[in-house]
């Protein structure tokens, strides 16, 4: 085809006029349109890192590359600009770093000329916000021209705003302006301009403006008022008595005299102000005086602290220390006694909250006070200043009316309270010595064990009480006997007590210590039972079994039962479950405290659904039904989905069983390849619906998170195929029978095995112990199994012929190949045999996939002796990154490869003259791949060898693209014919054709290059004079590998989102080379 | 003058004729003095502002009015109050109208965060004590305003999260106290390194993205968009920017962390002692965000010049393993309490409770003592989150920061975050 070669010429030849030769190229010879491009594939970047590096690639391009951002920006419809303002607001965030201030000129004039040009007002301010980021004072010329635009305007005013210096310009415009101008004000405010000119000209505007601009007026006249704005606003505030009106005069009015410098006329107005009768103005006013007159700071401070105003006397308290210092303490101290109770409330408050030390004489005069607000505020203050008086004071305060507040104030007492608790132990008054004690035992005050259990035999009953209550804090393991002894020995009616004296006192222990020490006590007691909550504390695997046993005795034992509660074992669990399936009256109460063991326990989540679908199986009362499908709502298990939605429907449980169905669906995208999950989610959004409609905001983001969820279900998932069947063969029936699926399943065997088949293939033993895979060794089984007595759950994936299986949320085969597995037939189905005894299986679900097709040569390729490299399945003539080219079920591998030379995947063989077929299909807008020939591997395939590209090169992203860019071009050598493609996931054919050097690109049937690559550059992939702009090749590039002889064929991974498939090759080199060895 | 109820209660404060004792101390017999009656209006019915936590209304603190730029959230609210408390209440659609309702103590900001400051200043020039829902503002800068316009007025605000005073602490498993007091036992050592994760209990909630590619529709009728949008930037209507979703914008808010952050923040200052402290240092790992749309990140650290880190998980982005929530050189915890310290809870019983702290936000209006988590604290806590959003937005891997002036070193575009032009003709 000649006449395409001389237009690919032509063109060629315009571009070398157009391109000056000196055209910019980065570090990696791309060109600014490339390094956009390339950019924009990557945007949003997933980390800082490559953030940084794609921006600095970027913000290289300079103008050049802003203005293709700009214009394409600019030229993307609405919905569609999302991929531009990425980069833009990249570039500028980029280069608004502080190291970064030399690349912003170009950036900047970028932005400035794209603002200019630009015709829609949303992308406009779009541009200036960005300007606005890296602007300085030269750039103020333009928002000033967008001053007068009435969408940009508010653009323009916030851009003047944060650009640095320019003050100079807004004071020029207020100058300048003649009618008032709230806008310009605003900026005068903002910019904190101080300049009498301003003033002058803000004073003037303010007799003539509306309340909104005079609110901007006054606000910038706090900044720059001098008397004369003092004056003015002073007048407008006390006309309105000073209150706050809409134009804020009052506010403006207070700022001007906290930055006024005239500390006499401030204190003259603050005066004024102090009497006003609204409380709040009175505040700042007091604030300004006690600024203006500091020398006279502490007599408002005692003259405010008679003041009726609880509010007035609390601001002279909250700046006293600030205008007045240290010293103000002393001299409210010293006025103390003459003011009211409520003065003395709040100054005893504020003592306190400034831990003053040394009034403690006011203190304990305030604790005595008949004001009991007064008492309780001097009580608290005691414990936060701290000190030996006050602690005195404290204790002293345990008897009376205040004890408790004492008791609490001597937790948190700021220092060492130990002393003082001690020796009020041996205080005369019993109540002092009752709170003693509970400080004591709270506090852990061991040393006070010997005193603790000479009180337990005072005469006194209510001291001997609570000795016997403090126990439990004071003792240790060393006094384990000896309490044991008390507890032999011990009333009824202390027992309790004592236990948790004896519990306490070997707590620190580890639980097997525990046991052993308790076991010792109980064999030499005459009264055993009296330890078993000291066993359920243990709660070791020993003294579960014991306390089972003994429990076992005589289910009466109510000692026995509520130790059992109280283990915090989740081991205990299935015991637990099979008293509650015997003794109903208990069932509740057992059950409920089930729950709270299986929550925190570390069982994974799948073995979590077994158990709390078991316990529903023991028919709770509603209660706990509704607490165990909130805990089911949390185990993330598909399992548990499709059964909580049994509970929807009854109006009891239907709350807690919506909420656990949303929780499972949210959590788990495969709930959404569920078919009945669904409805499921439907019935739930009217549950919620229902409450949303009774006010409950709760139920309102519910139902939003359901709508969110709605459209995601997925056509085609999983069916319910069995819902409860129990024999020695159950065959799990399979509709399509393509070889791909998924299944998840309950399942039980109460003797022998069962085996799980597929097909005729066995793919794993199940059996009361154990889950054994099929050839699979003992030594790649990495640990056993957790098998459950009562049901299992298993999920399984059979895909290509390997096996995925999951046994009670543990995964025991991934990807697994199991002998003749892919060679299932149609017919097939999944089956549990056993070989002897009964397998029970319940709630299948089946997701069956669509068969993957494997390639078959056509007859043609067949006869003239092609290779398939890849059918579908396998990628065995394949290496280099496998892991990021995955076999998909439709038969395509999926490209997840990053940009780099690393991310190519290689044939194994190389190959010289060839023709290479496949097909491609993009997933995303703007994919880049190519297939790279005759190159060696880990290189650059584009100048080591070639690179056919393939690009989605229509994508608005590539507007700057050169021809020798387009898909199907042999990159920077010749040009090919532009391909129209279908819509995203449309499949096209491609075939390369590599003779020598004669290279044949053909596309959907239409050959799109056809062209020699030795006359493409004049035999020139190196520039003659070995500089690196090359005036022979259209990209001016040198292309050192180009002539090479063989090589390997690559997919060049340029970022995810294209998939290839059907690949074979044709080894022409077989054929053609033979004959010329034999020549020589 | 008028005699309405709030003038009847300040002249006869001002005479001195009754005295306000808390309830609880006298035992209460049922009957509620006028004195110990307080009033709100709530600003922003369409959320949080109308759930059972807040709506509500009884003879100590009694709901008298409502305001919203949502006709529809104002009349559910009205119907509401009909149905809750059977009154009505008194409905404004412009926030300023509600703060200058005399009728109205406190008042109580239920809206998204870009009013958060604005309407606290507002409230506080009028006079009102403020509860205002968190994040408490948007920006550094707003933050510093609201400290000032609120001790200018001597007013009392409450920012609203309470964890660090009451109720289950996420992973934590109990109330912070006790992580409080460990901390200060000095038992685990110093620095102190915190993990706010998933793996720690902590989720970040990333339904809260964004969208870019909007495309603009019509305002709906019942909706005053340009009040909605008020000091924020103009930018045209879609649904996804408002009401629920709004929190998926920088314009108005910052996501997942802007909405959980200063929940789980704010203990976590607490609990290190840092509530007059800022970091000097934060750090971000995150995929590259949209001017307008929030995305998701992996993970934000923050140093303190003591070396104390709080370093926060992404969703899906936690670290493998078992992470504690607190990491010391003597020891650690995990979630759920767990901690690598034997007998923990016996050794710490050892040592005194934390200070207490005054979590009656009424008693505190009436004493005026400044409350729990207040105006200084909570601006404090709000800067950690905003430090955040502003490493996200801006990309940067690292910000230097000083706690001194509250600006950042040697950044002018991280610095121009920290006071953002309000839209004509709003400021603060």
């Amino acid at each position: 085809m000649k006449n395409f070669k001389i237009s690919i010429y032509l063109i060629a030849a315009s571009l070398l006029v157009c391109l000056p030769l000196n055209a910019q190229v980065d570090s990696r010879n791309r060109t600014p349109e490339t390094v956009i491009s390339d950019g924009l594939a990557q945007l949003p970047t997933k980390t800082v890192a490559t953030y940084n590096q794609v921006m600095s690639e970027m913000s290289g391009t300079g103008l050049q590359g802003m203005t293709l951002l700009t214009d394409m920006l600019e030229s993307a419809k609405v919905g569609e600009t999302a991929p531009f303002e990425y980069a833009i607001n990249g570039i500028v965030g980029y280069v608004s770093a502080s190291d970064k201030v030399n690349l912003r000129g170009p950036v900047k004039q970028g932005l400035i000329q794209a603002i200019d040009k630009s015709k829609d007002n949303a992308k406009r301010a779009f541009l200036m916000l960005q300007l606005q980021r890296i602007s300085d004072a030269k750039d103020a010329s333009v928002f000033v021209k967008y001053l007068s635009d009435k969408y940009m305007h508010q653009y323009a005013l916030s851009s003047l705003a944060t650009t640095p210096g320019t003050e100079a310009i807004i004071k020029d415009l207020i100058a300048k302006s003649t009618v008032p101008d709230g806008a310009l004000a605003y900026l005068a405010y903002v910019k904190q301009l101080k300049d009498p000119n301003v003033e002058q000209t803000l004073l003037k505007w303010s007799a003539s403006a509306d309340s909104m601009t005079a609110q901007n007026i006054y606000n910038a006249l706090t900044v720059c008022g001098s008397s004369k704005s003092l004056n003015l606003l002073g007048t407008l505030a006390a006309r309105c008595n000073y209150a706050d009106n809409a134009t804020g005069v009052t506010n403006a009015y207070l700022e001007l005299l906290n930055n006024a410098q005239d500390r006499k006329t401030v204190a003259k107005a603050a005066k004024v102000l102090v009497k006003n009768d609204k409380s709040y103005v009175r505040c700042a006013g007091l604030r300004l005086l006690l600024k203006s007159d500091a020398a006279h700071a502490k007599k408002y401070i005692l003259a405010a602290l008679k003041d009726g105003d609880i509010a007035y006397r609390n601001t002279a308290l909250d700046f006293a220390k600030q205008y007045v210092g240290g010293k103000i303490f002393d001299a409210v101290a010293s006025k103390y006694s003459k003011y009211s109770e409520r003065s003395k409330t709040d100054i005893i408050r504020w003592l306190g909250n400034n831990h003053v030390e040394g009034k403690m004489n006011l203190m304990t005069g305030a604790m005595k006070s008949s004001d009991s607000v007064l008492a309780c505020a001097a009580i608290e203050a005691a414990a936060k200043i701290g000190g030996k008086e006050a602690l005195q004071a404290l204790i002293d305060q345990l008897s009376g009316a205040y004890s408790k507040q004492a008791n609490k104030a001597l937790l948190t007492f700021k220092g060492n309270i130990k002393e003082g608790i001690t020796n009020a132990l041996s205080n005369s008054d019993s109540s002092i010595v009752i709170q003693a004690l509970k400080l004591a035992s709270t506090r852990h005050m061991y040393s006070t064990y010997a005193k603790v259990k000479e009180l337990m035999h005072s005469n006194n009953a209510m001291i001997s009480d609570a000795a016997y209550e403090a126990l439990k804090g004071v003792s240790t393991p060393e006094k384990f006997g000896e309490i044991c002894g008390l507890l032999n020995a011990s009333q009824e009616d202390k027992v309790a007590k004592i236990q948790e004296g004896a519990k306490n006192a070997i707590a620190s222990l580890s639980a097997s210590k525990q046991y052993e020490a308790i076991k010792a006590q109980m064999d030499k007691s005459p009264k055993p039972s009296r330890y078993y909550p000291l066993l359920a504390q243990a709660s070791n695997s020993q003294a579960i079994k014991l306390l089972l046993s003994e429990y076992e005795k005589d289910n009466t034992d109510l000692t026995a039962y509520k130790s059992l509660l109280s283990v915090n074992n989740p081991s205990i669990v299935p015991s637990l479950y099979r008293i509650a399936s015997k003794e109903s009256n208990k069932k509740d109460e057992i059950l409920s405290r089930c729950i709270d063991l299986i929550k925190t326990s570390s069982d994974n989540q799948e073995q979590k659904y077994l158990l709390y679908r078991q316990a529903m199986g023991l028919k709770p009362s509603v209660k706990i039904q509704n607490k165990l499908l909130n805990a089911l709502g949390n185990t993330k298990s598909l399992q548990a989905l499709m059964f909580v939605g049994k509970y929807l429907s009854k109006n009891e449980t239907s709350s807690a069983a919506a909420n656990a169905v949303k929780n499972l669906i949210a959590k788990n995208s495969n709930a959404l390849r569920i078919i009945s999950a669904k409805q499921q989610l439907e019935q739930a959004k009217t549950v919620f619906q229902a409450q949303k409609e009774k006010g409950s905001a709760d139920a309102g983001y519910a139902v939003d998170e359901i709508s969110g969820l709605m459209p995601k279900f997925k056509s085609d998932g999983y069916r319910q195929i069995i819902k409860n069947v129990e024999g020695t063969k159950v065959p799990v029936e399979l509709m399509k029978q393509t070889g791909n699926f998924e299944m998840f399943v309950d399942w039980r065997v109460k003797d022998g095995t069962a085996a799980l088949n597929y097909g005729g293939v066995t793919l794993a033993e199940l059996s009361k112990n154990s889950v054994i895979i099929s050839g699979m060794t003992s030594k790649q089984t990495t640990k056993k199994p957790t098998i459950r007595p009562n049901w299992n759950t298993l999920y399984l994936k059979v895909a290509n012929g390997r096996l995925t299986l999951i046994s009670n949320g543990e995964t025991l085969a991934e990807n697994y190949g199991i002998d003749n597995l892919s060679g299932a037939t149609p017919g097939s189905t999944i089956e549990f045999q056993t070989r002897q005894g009964t397998v029970y299986v319940r709630d299948a679900y089946v997701y069956e996939h669509p068969a993957t097709p494997e390639y078959q040569l056509t007859t043609e390729e067949r006869k003239a002796g092609f290779e398939v490299l890849f059918g579908g399945r396998s990628l065995d003539k394949w290496e280099g990154n496998v892991k990021d080219y995955v076999p998909q079920e439709d038969g395509s591998m999926l490209v997840n490869a990053k940009y780099g030379n690393d991310r190519n995947l290689y044939t194994k063989r190389q190959y010289s003259d060839f023709i290479y077929r496949f097909e491609f299909c993009f997933l995303e807008p703007g994919v880049n791949n190519g297939v790279g020939i005759r190159t060696h591997q880990g290189t650059d395939a584009a100048y080591d060898g070639m690179e056919i590209q393939v690009l989605d090169h229509d994508d608005p992203i590539y507007k700057g693209l050169r021809d020798y860019q387009q898909h199907g071009a042999v990159y920077g050598i010749i040009v090919p014919k532009h391909v129209k493609f279908g819509k995203l996931g449309t499949w096209n054919t491609e075939e390369i054709v590599a003779k020598s050097d004669h290279i044949k690109v053909t596309v959907n049937g239409e050959v799109i290059l056809d062209g020699n690559i030795r006359e493409a550059c004049q035999g020139h992939n190196i520039a003659p004079d070995g500089s690196k702009n090359n005036p022979y090749t259209v990209d001016h590039k040198n292309h050192p590998g180009l002539f090479n002889k063989q090589g390997y064929i690559s997919f060049c991974g340029h970022g995810a989102g294209v998939k290839f498939r059907n690949v074979r090759i044709l080894d022409l080199s077989k054929a053609t080379q033979a004959p010329n060895k034999r020549r020589k | 003058m008028k005699q309405n109820r709030r003038t009847f209660l300040k002249t006869v404060g001002a005479m001195g004729l009754f005295s306000i004792v808390p309830r609880k101390v006298l035992g209460g017999n049922g009957h509620i003095a006028p004195s110990d009656q307080l009033t709100k209006g709530i600003i922003g019915v369409g959320g949080i502002g109308k759930s059972t936590s807040h709506f509500t209304s009884d003879e100590t603190y009694r709901l008298v009015a409502i305001c919203d730029v949502d006709d529809k959230h104002l009349k559910q609210g009205i119907d509401l109050g009909k149905q809750k408390f059977g009154e009505t209440l008194k409905a404004y659609h412009d926030f300023r109208d509600l703060i200058h309702d005399s009728n109205v103590d406190i008042v109580h900001i239920a809206t998204p965060p870009h009013w958060h400051a604005l309407m606290s200043v507002e409230a506080a020039k009028a006079g009102k004590d403020i509860w205002c829902e968190k994040p408490m503002t948007r920006t550094i800068g707003e933050g510093k305003r609201v400290i000032e316009a609120v001790q200018r007025y001597n007013r009392i605000f409450r920012l609203n999260t309470w964890f660090r005073f009451k109720d289950t602490f996420y992973g934590l498993g109990t109330t912070v106290e006790p992580l409080k007091k460990l901390v200060d036992s000095g038992l685990l050592g110093w620095p102190l390194k915190v993990t706010v994760s998933g793996t720690t209990g902590f989720a970040w909630k990333f339904y809260w993205v964004g969208r870019d590619n909007l495309v603009p529709q019509p305002v709906p009728k019942e909706l005053d968009y340009d009040m909605w949008l008020g000091p924020a930037p103009f930018k045209p209507y879609h649904p996804h920017r408002v009401h629920q979703t709004f929190r998926g914008y920088w314009d108005y808010d910052g996501g997942g962390l802007t909405d959980m952050g200063q929940h789980y923040l704010d203990p976590v200052q607490y609990i290190l002692g840092k509530d007059n402290d800022f970091p000097v240092k934060v750090e971000a790992d995150a995929p590259q965000q949209h001017s307008d749309a929030v995305g998701i990140w992996h993970k934000i650290t923050y140093t303190y010049a003591d070396g104390c880190q709080i370093i926060l998980e992404g969703e899906g982005f936690e670290s493998p393993g078992h992470t504690p929530y607190i990491e010391g050189p003597k020891g650690k915890v995990y979630k759920g309490f767990e901690c690598t310290i034997p007998d923990i809870m016996n050794k710490l019983a050892e040592y005194p409770d934390p200070e207490p702290q005054r979590t009656d936000f009424l008693e505190c209006v009436r004493s005026r003592q400044k409350f729990a988590l207040n105006e200084v604290n909570g601006h404090h806590s709000c800067t950690l989150v905003n430090l955040g959003t502003v490493a996200l937005r801006l990309g940067r891997k690292q910000l230097q920061f000083d706690p001194a002036t509250q600006r950042f070193v040697d950044d002018d575009a991280a610095n121009a975050l920290i006071n953002q032009p309000m839209r004509g003709p709003w400021h603060i």
